[in-house]
């Protein structure tokens, strides 16, 4: 992949190697660079293709075989210009900090100026990046490129020194960056080569104005290398290669400062995170996360220079071993049998089946049990125990028969109803002015129905999308969700108003009987270590007696026509809910536990 | 040159859209059809009028390329005005759009013009995204929205012009903090203090100037 990714952009960068060239005018010169630089990204995928190298590449062409040009290409970005090219360009990046301090060192008065116009860094990226072959004619760019392969990368600074120089009073009278910016790319620009043997070209984009060309002096290239000899000559590599050391870690430092700055805030961007964490708070998170992989590096086998090249938070990986340290750390409670949780909500988290979750799934599952109300608390427990572990096919044929039902259910019988409207009855009352918000998320769920008819799988996306937080409507709300339509079949149809036009559709999918025993076990393991486990026993035994006694009675009231499945989620549901209601206290207990344990 | 306004701009987008070439049609009107390609920033600039008041469009056009994003990044800050440009005849360059709009929002003051570019439109025989895509993607996000050709110059004085009187109303509306020079507005000599200190969150803006 990272292969194709290279050739395309090589691709579309043959044509914008030094076009004015009749060499690159031709398929013989442009059939080469493709041939040269495809071999350099083969040669050294870390780097792949950077932009720039196919212009150094299309000059080392003009003067040497194909062969002798891929082995300058190689010494170039290996060696004399290390790290440029990479894929954030951080050699360049840490040249630039080192013309910074030797402008400052050797011409104070200018730095100030170039600070204040914030100009330096904007000027000599493509310096460094293409030798000067990017701004100068090209003529005049080649003969800096001689000396830079003799005397190697001083002759950058030199020359770079010397150009800022020679525009000194220039520079010094503009008043902001793009004046600053005319006044170089003019100088530039008319740098010649008066002993050029090869026909003079002008960059193509030299914006504005033939006007200011005309008017501006020209400067012979021999004279711009004899001066930045004369007057930078006491620049040494050794020096060079100090300065460079000591910026490098600056850059990299800033590098991931910034990249740090950009994950937290694509991570604030989700809606239940920006709503339960503070900047500082994903910080630390981030930190400890860092510290964990840095470890593992270490350990590991992954060298410190592929760190370096890692992008950000978002490419941590956390497999299910890793998952289980944080995840007994932060868990509120002395779970019982806690494997068993365990898989279940990596399982959860894991959506695309890779076998390691990210930074945004642990977030959201510390959240979860660490931040939220015991309202969400419950929905999660409630979404992860839909998932069936290790025998996806029958939940899914499961839920082929419950879409069966459904339909043929339509007509639906008086008796099914009643029942409903009684397990609904809890829904109802919190729900009837959301039902005009939701509604966009209806048609999304809706039309992914549409396009596949088995139901959709519960996933953490779907279940983050559920919550009323994403819809910003109050926490409080309920775990259902209404809509006026009789066209959204969906899950079911139960009619609240016995023959009214409102139909309400539950959106967390509902449960079978399996999973609710499995539900419920976790509910004691959960509680196995509390002080007043006896009582909470009670209450969990009872609600779930309740329930289940429930799920089975509405269940026979239709058994005539039907199997049992359907109705039993229906108190599945509300199973849920009341259990909520009374064993709320019991569970704010635990919220303090919670608190505690984690810190 | 002395103007009443100066805006600054910032064109970014993918690699290979146009964004140079719309730059180069815009400020030198002509279109180059082999050309370098973009490392790090070029500059363009140009004078235009609106309401009859002289402004300076200062245009930043930066490399595409993923590896300079985190340089072009530094740029947004003091950006009044963004073109995002994307190409016609590229499916994965609209594709984009919403990782770009994404760090342009994260990274510019919130005042900041976008203008959404659809290049390339010449082309119309290898089109791959639909002009209604386009118009409704902008439409979703809160964006300006035209479809341009470089090669034909169609749409393009437009593109700039119109980003440059939104600015401009926005100004007229107080929406932007003329006086601090991070937004990517700053006040000409055709403007003295004096006068845009009245003017400021005020329709008569400019009492003084308009012919220096």
């Amino acid at each position: 992949a990272v292969q194709n990714v290279a050739s395309d952009e090589i691709e579309r960068d043959l044509h914008r190697s030094l076009p004015e060239h009749p060499a690159f005018q031709s398929d013989v010169g442009i059939n080469a660079l493709r041939r040269v630089l495809k071999a350099y990204a083969h040669r050294n995928p870390n780097i792949g293709y950077c932009q720039a190298m196919n212009i150094v590449a299309s000059v080392f062409l003009l003067y040497a075989n194909e062969e002798d040009a891929f082995w300058l290409l190689v010494a170039l970005c290996e060696r004399l210009l290390p790290d440029y090219y990479n894929k954030k360009v951080i050699g360049a990046l840490v040249d630039q900090g080192v013309l910074e301090e030797l402008v400052k060192d050797y011409l104070p008065e200018l730095y100030n100026q170039l600070l204040r116009l914030g100009i330096l860094s904007m000027i000599s990226l493509s310096w460094f990046l293409t030798i000067f072959l990017s701004v100068m004619p090209f003529e005049s760019a080649i003969n800096i490129v001689d000396y830079f392969f003799y005397d190697g990368a001083k002759v950058v600074f030199q020359i770079a020194l010397r150009i800022l120089n020679a525009n000194e009073e220039a520079l010094m009278k503009c008043k902001d960056d793009g004046e600053a910016m005319t006044v170089l790319s003019g100088y530039l620009e008319n740098i010649i080569n008066p002993e050029a043997k090869v026909p003079h070209m002008v960059h193509s984009f030299s914006y504005g104005t033939a006007s200011k060309r005309a008017s501006q002096k020209m400067t012979d290239i021999k004279d711009l290398i004899n001066e930045s000899y004369c007057k930078f000559n006491f620049i040494t590599a050794n020096q060079i290669e100090k300065l460079r050391l000591k910026h490098r870690m600056k850059v990299v430092q800033n590098l991931e400062e910034n990249s740090i700055k950009n994950t937290i805030r694509t991570l604030q961007s989700i809606p239940i995170i920006a709503h339960y964490l503070k900047y500082e708070e994903i910080f630390s998170m981030y930190m400890v996360l860092k510290e964990e992989q840095l470890k593992q590096q270490y350990w590991g086998q992954i060298s410190s220079k592929t760190l370096l090249e890692k992008k950000d938070v978002y490419s941590f990986k956390i497999d299910i071993e890793q998952f289980r340290c944080y995840f007994i750390q932060f868990i509120p409670w002395n779970c019982d049998n806690i494997e068993h949780l365990i898989g279940r909500v990596f399982q959860f988290l894991d959506e695309n089946h890779c076998g390691s979750i990210g930074t945004y799934q642990l977030l959201i599952c510390m959240i979860i049990f660490i931040k939220a109300d015991v309202e969400l608390r419950l929905k999660f427990l409630y979404a992860i125990h839909l998932l069936d572990i290790g025998n996806q096919s029958t939940s899914n044929m499961n839920n082929d028969d419950n879409i069966k039902k459904t339909d043929d259910d339509k007509s639906s019988s008086n008796d099914k109803v009643e029942t409903a409207s009684e397990a609904m009855e809890f829904f109802q009352d919190k729900s009837p002015e959301k039902s005009l918000k939701e509604e966009n998320l209806e048609t999304d769920v809706d039309n992914g129905q549409d396009n596949c008819p088995q139901p959709k799988e519960l996933t953490l996306s779907l279940f983050l999308h559920l919550l009323p937080i994403n819809n910003k409507l109050q926490r409080t709300s309920s775990i259902t969700y209404h809509t006026l339509t009789q066209q959204h079949n969906i899950i079911n149809n139960n009619n609240l108003d016995g023959g009214g036009d409102e139909i309400t559709i539950q959106k967390l999918p509902n449960m079978n009987e399996m999973q609710f025993i499995k539900l419920w076990k976790t509910m004691y393991d959960i509680f196995a270590y509390e002080t007043n486990e006896q009582q909470i026993f009670d209450c969990i035994a009872r609600v779930g007696n309740d329930l289940l006694r429930q799920g089975y009675l509405t269940s026979i009231a239709i058994a005539d026509r039907e199997k049992d499945k359907e109705e039993e989620e229906k108190a599945t549901i509300k199973s849920n809910d009341s259990f909520q209601t009374i064993s709320d206290e019991d569970l704010k207990l635990i919220d303090d536990l919670s608190i505690r344990s984690f810190s | 040159m002395s103007y009443a306004y100066l805006f600054k701009y910032i064109i970014i987008g993918d690699t290979g859209v146009g964004k140079s070439c719309l730059l180069l049609q815009f400020t030198d009107k002509r279109f180059q059809p082999i050309h370098d390609l973009t490392i790090g920033v070029e500059f363009g600039a140009r004078m235009i009028t609106i309401q009859n008041k002289q402004i300076k469009l200062q245009i930043w056009d930066t490399a595409g390329q993923e590896t300079f994003r985190s340089i072009t990044r530094s740029y947004y800050r003091g950006a009044a005005g963004a073109l995002l440009v994307y190409d016609i005849t590229r499916r994965e360059t609209f594709n984009h759009l919403t990782t770009w709009l994404e760090d342009a929002r994260q990274h510019s003051n919130s005042s900041m013009v976008i203008m959404l570019i659809g290049n390339k439109c010449d082309l119309e025989s290898r089109r791959e995204v639909r002009r209604e895509e386009g118009e409704a993607f902008a439409r979703e996000h809160g964006l300006i929205f035209m479809e341009t050709s470089a090669k034909t110059a169609a749409n393009v004085e437009e593109a700039f012009i119109n980003t440059a009187q939104e600015i401009y109303d926005k100004i007229q509306e107080g929406v932007f903090d003329i006086n601090n020079e991070a937004n990517g507005i700053k006040i000409g000599p055709q403007l003295s203090p004096s006068s845009q200190k009245s003017s400021s969150g005020n329709p008569a803006l400019g009492t003084g100037g308009g012919c220096c």
